[in-house]
C-alpha cells in the first residue's frame, strides 16, 4: 500500500475526489441533480425518454386527498407506497392481495386501511423526507423477474448501469441477502456482481467490501450469467442522457417479471465500489 | 489562482519583516511557566479562616499574566503591600477539610547585569529605595539582619582589606559567603551573626549575612524570597539577596553562585524579610508548590507591533475597550486555520464527519471543559441521541417535533451532569452547561440524519472521526505559537484561502482509499469466501 501511495500507483481506480471534480461537476447543470432525489420529477423526463419506469397510479399530495380514503384505495392492490423525496429506502410500503378491510404486506400480516391512511398522511406531512411536505405516489408493485430470482427469491434485485458521455462504462447486479432486509443496497448487506458489458455475463461478486464466489442464502454461483435486456437497458439509458445535461450518470433498473427492464431511479453522484465488484478501476475505461 | 492567494501574503510578510520591525523573536511564544500554588487547611469546630501569602512579583525579570483564585470555601483577594502582593484567603465558618487555589502564568528570562571593575558609583538613592539602607528604621529594627554587628563588621572590613573598587568588595563577600561558609540543608532559619558565628547555613542564614555586609559598604540591598522551579511539586522556597548599584536591583545568590545575574527559573515572590505564609493558628495546614512548562505569548509584542502598518494589535486594544474577551478574537483568527486542518482530514486522508464546520467549532469552544471531558461530552450527546432516537422512530412522529425532544432530553441530560458536578465539585462537569447549544443542535441534526441514511457501523465510524478532528483541530487551535504568527499576520488568512484552492483542485486518491480499494491495487482478489 505504502508503495502504491509513493508511486501514485492507483491502477487506474477512481477516487471521490477526482470523481467530484472531473466527472460529477464538469456537468455543470446543478438543476438536473433534483431528478435524483425526486421520484416523481424523474418520471417527469423518463416518460420523455420513452423508457419503461414503475407506473404510478395515483399522488396523494395534500391532506385533502385524504377525505374517503379507504373508497379511493379501495381499487388498488399489489401496488408501493413511496415518499416521492425518500432516501435509503425508508418509509416503502410494499402491498400484495386485498383483504377483509385492508391489504396484505408482504410478509402475510392484514394492514388495514386505516393504517394505510396513516402511512400516506405521515409521507405527505414530511416525515421520510426530513421534515419537508412531500407527497406519497402509489406505484404499481414489481415482481421480480425469473432471472433474478436464480440468485434469491426474496426483495427485489436492480441493475446499476454507469454512462459516461452517453457511454455505458460499467455496471453491477445487486442482490438482496436475508441481511439486507430485501434490499439490494450494498451498505445495508447486498451482494454486488460485476458485470462484463461486452459479453453480458456476470463476474465475480462483493459482499459488505470482501469477494465471494456464491450467495450465501442461496449457495448459487455468482459468476457466468447472462443479464438479460442489457441491449436494451442501455439504450434507454441513452435516450435519458439525451434530455439530462449530466455526463455521468448511474442508472438503477429493475426487471419485472412480465414487462421487462423498468428504471427506477438515476444518481448524479453514482458509488464508487462498482469498481471492486468488477476489480477493475474506473478510469481504464472512463 | 492559488499562487496568487499565497504570493500577497508572502509579500506582505517579507516588507513586515525586512522593512519594519518584525522579528520572529518577537512573535514566537515564549517557554513560560505554569505555577500552582494548592493549600490545604483542616480544622474539626467551625472557624473562620484567615490565611496570607504572597503573589509572584511583576517585574522586570518575570511578568504575571491570567492569575486566579480558585475555592468553594475561602474568597480569594489580592493587593498591594509595599513592593510585594499579598494575597489573602478568607473563609467564613468552616471545619473539615478545605481547599485552595493560586494558579498564575509566569514569562520569565534569563538575567544578567553589567557589573564589572569599570563600575562607578552613583550616589544617588531614591527615597523609596533608602528603607533599605544601613541607617533606615526598618534595618534597626531587623532581628535577623544585626546591620550593627561588630562581628560582622569585622570580618567585613578583613575580607575587603585589599578591595579598591565596588565590584572588587562585592567580589570578596560574595566569595566569602559562598565559598567560605559551609552550606548546610537546614530548614530552619538562620539569623546573619549566627551564620557567620558557625561558619554555616542555608539560603536564608547566607542571604541575611550578604545583607548585612552589603548594607555595611552603604549600599541598599535586601533579602528577596521566591521560589526555584527546577521540580514540581516541591515545599521548599529559596531565598537570595538584590543589591541597588546605579538605578537598579542587581541579584546575588550566594546557595547557587550567581553574581550579577538570574536564571529563568528563579520565581521571585517577595521582597524584604518576610514570612511567606501567615495564618490562623490552631489549624492543620499544608501547601505545595507545583509548575508546568507552557506556551506563552510574549508580553511586549502588541507593544512593539501596534503603530506599525498592517496589523491588528491596535484594533486588539480597541477590543478591550468594549470589555470583550481577547479569546473571542483569537478564535475568530484560528478558525480558517482550523477549517483548513478539517479540510485536509477530510479531502487527503478521508476522514468523513459530521459536517466541514462542526468538529472546530466543537474543539474551539472546549477550553473551558478540557479537550477530554469535552469529547466525553459530545459523545455522552450522541449516545443520548441514538438511544431516544431508536425509541422515538417507533411513534413515527414528524421530524421538526422529533428533533425538539431530542433536544429536550440532551438538555435534559447536560443538566443531570451539571448537577452532579456541582454536587461532587467537579469543576469539569459545571462547565458542560457551556456547550454551546448551537453546537447541540446541530449535532442532534447530523446525528438523525445519518442514523436515517447508514448503518450504525458508519455512524460509529463518523463519530469517531469527528472526534479524531476535534482533538487535532483542537490543539492547532490553542496552539499559541499558531495564535502568535496569526496575530502577527493575520494576512496569513489570504495563505489559507490559497491553499484551500489547491486542496480543492486535488484529485488524488484519499489515503483511506489505499486501504478500501487495496485489494484491487494489489491486483489479486484477496479475501475470497467460499465457505458458504
Amino acid at each position: 500500500m505504502i508503495t502504491s501511495i509513493i508511486k501514485g500507483d492507483h491502477k487506474n481506480i477512481l477516487g471521490i475526489n477526482r470523481r467530484n471534480l472531473d466527472y460529477v461537476y464538469p456537468s455543470a447543470n446543478r438543476k438536473f441533480f433534483k431528478i435524483a432525489d425526486e421520484k416523481s420529477l424523474a418520471k417527469e423526463y423518463f416518460q420523455k425518454a420513452g423508457v419503461p419506469f414503475p407506473e404510478t397510479l395515483r399522488e396523494y399530495t395534500q391532506f385533502t386527498d385524504l377525505l374517503n380514503f379507504e373508497e379511493s384505495f379501495s381499487t388498488f392492490e399489489n401496488v408501493v407506497i413511496k415518499p416521492n423525496k425518500g432516501r435509503g429506502g425508508n418509509g416503502i410500503l410494499v402491498l400484495d392481495k386485498k383483504g377483509p378491510n385492508g391489504i396484505y404486506d408482504i410478509d402475510g400480516n392484514l394492514v388495514n386501511y386505516k393504517k394505510i391512511r396513516k402511512h400516506v398522511a405521515d409521507i405527505i406531512m414530511g416525515v421520510y423526507s426530513f421534515g419537508t411536505q412531500d407527497k406519497a405516489l402509489i406505484e404499481r408493485r414489481i415482481f421480480p423477474h425469473e432471472f433474478f430470482k436464480k440468485f434469491y427469491t426474496r426483495g427485489l434485485a436492480d441493475i446499476r448501469l454507469l454512462i459516461f458521455k452517453k457511454k455505458p462504462v460499467m455496471a453491477m447486479l445487486r442482490i438482496p441477502t436475508s441481511k439486507s432486509h430485501g434490499k439490494a443496497n450494498l451498505h445495508q448487506g447486498g451482494i454486488g456482481i460485476g458485470i462484463d458489458l461486452i459479453e453480458g455475463i456476470t463476474t465475480s461478486g462483493i459482499l459488505k467490501g470482501r469477494y465471494i464466489t456464491s450467495h450465501p442464502d442461496s449457495g448459487i454461483t455468482l459468476k457466468g450469467h447472462e443479464i438479460p435486456f442489457l441491449h436494451d437497458m442501455i439504450n434507454y439509458c441513452k435516450a435519458v442522457s439525451d434530455i439530462v445535461s449530466l455526463q455521468y450518470i448511474g442508472f438503477d433498473f429493475t426487471l419485472d417479471e412480465k414487462n421487462g427492464p423498468m428504471l427506477l431511479e438515476i444518481n448524479a453522484r453514482p458509488g464508487l465500489e462498482i469498481q471492486k465488484a468488477n476489480q477493475k478501476g474506473l478510469l481504464e475505461v472512463l | 489562482m492559488a499562487v496568487g492567494f499565497l504570493m500577497i501574503p508572502a509579500c506582505i510578510i517579507f516588507v513586515k519583516l525586512f522593512l519594519y520591525n518584525y522579528s520572529m523573536e518577537n512573535v514566537i511564544p515564549q517557554k513560560g511557566y505554569k505555577l500552582t500554588l494548592s493549600i490545604n487547611t483542616k480544622n474539626q469546630h467551625p472557624e473562620s479562616i484567615r490565611v496570607k501569602t504572597f503573589a509572584p512579583l511583576n517585574n522586570s525579570k518575570q511578568t504575571i499574566s491570567k492569575e486566579q483564585g480558585i475555592s468553594d470555601s475561602y474568597s480569594f483577594s489580592l493587593s498591594n503591600d509595599g513592593p510585594n502582593r499579598r494575597i489573602i484567603w478568607q473563609s467564613n465558618k468552616i471545619s473539615g477539610n478545605n481547599r485552595m487555589e493560586y494558579v498564575a502564568y509566569i514569562n520569565s528570562h534569563h538575567m544578567k547585569y553589567v557589573f564589572n571593575e569599570k563600575t562607578v558609583l552613583n550616589e544617588y538613592i531614591p527615597d523609596n529605595i533608602k528603607v533599605y539602607l544601613k541607617d533606615s528604621e526598618a534595618a534597626k529594627e531587623s532581628k535577623k539582619i544585626q546591620v550593627n554587628s561588630q562581628a560582622i563588621k569585622k570580618k567585613l572590613d578583613e575580607i575587603t582589606k585589599n578591595a579598591n573598587t565596588l565590584y572588587e568588595k562585592i567580589q570578596a563577600i560574595h566569595k566569602f559567603i559562598t565559598k567560605d561558609i559551609r552550606y548546610i540543608n537546614f530548614s530552619g532559619e538562620l539569623d546573619a551573626e549566627s551564620c557567620l558565628l558557625l561558619m554555616e547555613g542555608s539560603c536564608n542564614g547566607k542571604s541575611r549575612l550578604y545583607v548585612a555586609m552589603a548594607q555595611n559598604l552603604g549600599l541598599p540591598a535586601r533579602l528577596v524570597g521566591g521560589i526555584i522551579l527546577n521540580k514540581s511539586p516541591k515545599k521548599i522556597t529559596h531565598q537570595w539577596v538584590e543589591i541597588y548599584i546605579n538605578g537598579q536591583w542587581v541579584p546575588f545568590c550566594p546557595t547557587n553562585d550567581y553574581f550579577a545575574e538570574l536564571p529563568k527559573n528563579y520565581i521571585a515572590l517577595y521582597y524584604g524579610d518576610q514570612v511567606l505564609f501567615k495564618r490562623t493558628s490552631g489549624i492543620n495546614f499544608d501547601y505545595i508548590y507545583s509548575f508546568e512548562t507552557v506556551n506563552l505569548p510574549r508580553v511586549d509584542a502588541g507593544e512593539t507591533f501596534k503603530d506599525l502598518p498592517i496589523n491588528i494589535y491596535g484594533l486588539l486594544n480597541q477590543f478591550e475597550k468594549f470589555n470583550l474577551s481577547l479569546d473571542i478574537f483569537v478564535y475568530l483568527l484560528m478558525l480558517p486555520f482550523a477549517a483548513l486542518i478539517s479540510v485536509i482530514l477530510k479531502n487527503i486522508i478521508g476522514l468523513e464527519t459530521f459536517g466541514t464546520f462542526l468538529p472546530i467549532l466543537i474543539a474551539s469552544v472546549l477550553s473551558n471543559t478540557g479537550v477530554i471531558t469535552g469529547i466525553l461530552v459530545f459523545f455522552g450527546i450522541i449516545s443520548i441521541v441514538y438511544l431516544i432516537n431508536t425509541f422515538i422512530s417507533r411513534l413515527d412522529l414528524l421530524y421538526h417535533p422529533r428533533m425538539a425532544i431530542l433536544l429536550s432530553f440532551v438538555i435534559l441530560s447536560l443538566l443531570i451532569t451539571f448537577s452532579i458536578g456541582l454536587k461532587f465539585n467537579i469543576y469539569s462537569l459545571v462547565y458542560v452547561v457551556f456547550f454551546p447549544v448551537a453546537i447541540v443542535a446541530i449535532t442532534i441534526n447530523r446525528v438523525t440524519i445519518l442514523m436515517e441514511e447508514s448503518s450504525f457501523k458508519k455512524l460509529a465510524m463518523v463519530t469517531l472521526n469527528t472526534i479524531i478532528v476535534i482533538i487535532v483541530s483542537f490543539y492547532f487551535i490553542h496552539s499559541t505559537f499558531l495564535q502568535m504568527i496569526m496575530l502577527s499576520f493575520p494576512e496569513l488568512i489570504l495563505a489559507l484561502i490559497g491553499i484551500n484552492i489547491m486542496v480543492g483542485r486535488w484529485a488524488g486518491f484519499r489515503l483511506f482509499e489505499y486501504l478500501r480499494f487495496a485489494d484491487l491495487i494489489k491486483g489479486i482478489p484477496g479475501n475470497v469466501q467460499n465457505n458458504y
